[in-house]
């Protein structure tokens, strides 16, 4: 694997944490009864940016790389559903998180002009959640295809 | 019910909420038909060079351009419409995961039949 590579793949990985790490935070201070709002609408905007850069270095080493190296190897090893199932589902789950912590940031900068109601909070907490879990999945993902690499 | 202090700014959230919504349902529902429907597929390959690049461009695309759509309705919001918007997107979110893990455990599967 060229240097090229090794650097999109752990910028990849590396942008990946810090988007999930953003996103715990995130919700565990939306789950605040007075969230900080202005510390939390950076969380979001973090985490949005994180998978953004992490989709396009992603991206890239999958587009020049993956298909043709690693997927073989996959598919010739004892574990092909890490690929039908894990990277196939990964690939394209990935694609929800940079929009859900957009509009996530988009809805908590609303938030930040007024004061957020109970109800309001929680329904930011649900979707703060949601993309947390997936972002988790997606994670879990890709540690079952690299095994399925090995 | 409330009465949104920023009705601009509720607007822009709701426009992009709902946004997120449409363009998970959009990456959802491409992934499964463009397996399905094979000329599709092979269409976004010889537009975007790769499928998943297409699927991208065109989720990342719809994604602005429905937030701007939505923007320009003449809608009278309150609070309670951000809610339910965030609601149906949490919603959305969770079966869009579940559908695309789903299909590709039943294609899978049905490879081994």
């Amino acid at each position: 694997m060229s240097d090229l590579l090794k650097i999109l793949l752990t910028s990849h990985v590396l942008f990946g944490l810090i988007g999930v790490s953003l996103l715990f935070v995130l919700t565990t201070s939306l789950l605040k009864i007075n969230p900080p709002v202005i510390a939390a609408r950076r969380y979001a905007l973090g985490a949005a940016l994180s998978f953004f850069a992490s989709w396009i270095s992603g991206g890239m080493y999958y587009v020049m790389h993956y298909g043709k190296s690693v997927k073989p190897i996959i598919l010739a090893g004892e574990y092909p559903w890490a690929h039908f199932i894990f990277m196939e589902a990964k690939e394209h789950v990935f694609l929800f998180l940079p929009f859900l912590s957009l509009a996530l940031f988009i809805a908590i900068s609303y938030a930040k002009e007024v004061p957020p109601s109970d109800t309001l909070r929680r329904s930011l907490v649900m979707v703060s959640v949601a993309t947390f879990v997936i972002a988790l999945i997606v994670t879990l993902s890709g540690i079952v295809i690299s095994g399925g690499a090995r | 019910m409330n009465e949104p202090m920023n009705q601009k700014k509720l607007l822009q959230a709701f426009s992009y909420t709902l946004s997120a919504t449409v363009t998970v349902v959009f990456f959802t529902l491409i992934t499964i038909v463009a397996d399905v429907f094979l000329p599709l597929k092979d269409w976004l390959k010889l537009t975007f060079t790769h499928h998943w690049i297409g699927k991208g461009v065109l989720g990342f695309v719809l994604f602005f351009v429905s937030a701007m759509f939505i923007s320009l309705l003449p809608l009278r919001l309150i609070d309670q419409s951000l809610e339910k918007a965030l609601r149906i997107l949490f919603w959305t979110s969770l079966l869009g995961t579940l559908a695309i893990f789903s299909f590709f455990t039943f294609e899978f599967l049905s490879r081994l039949a």
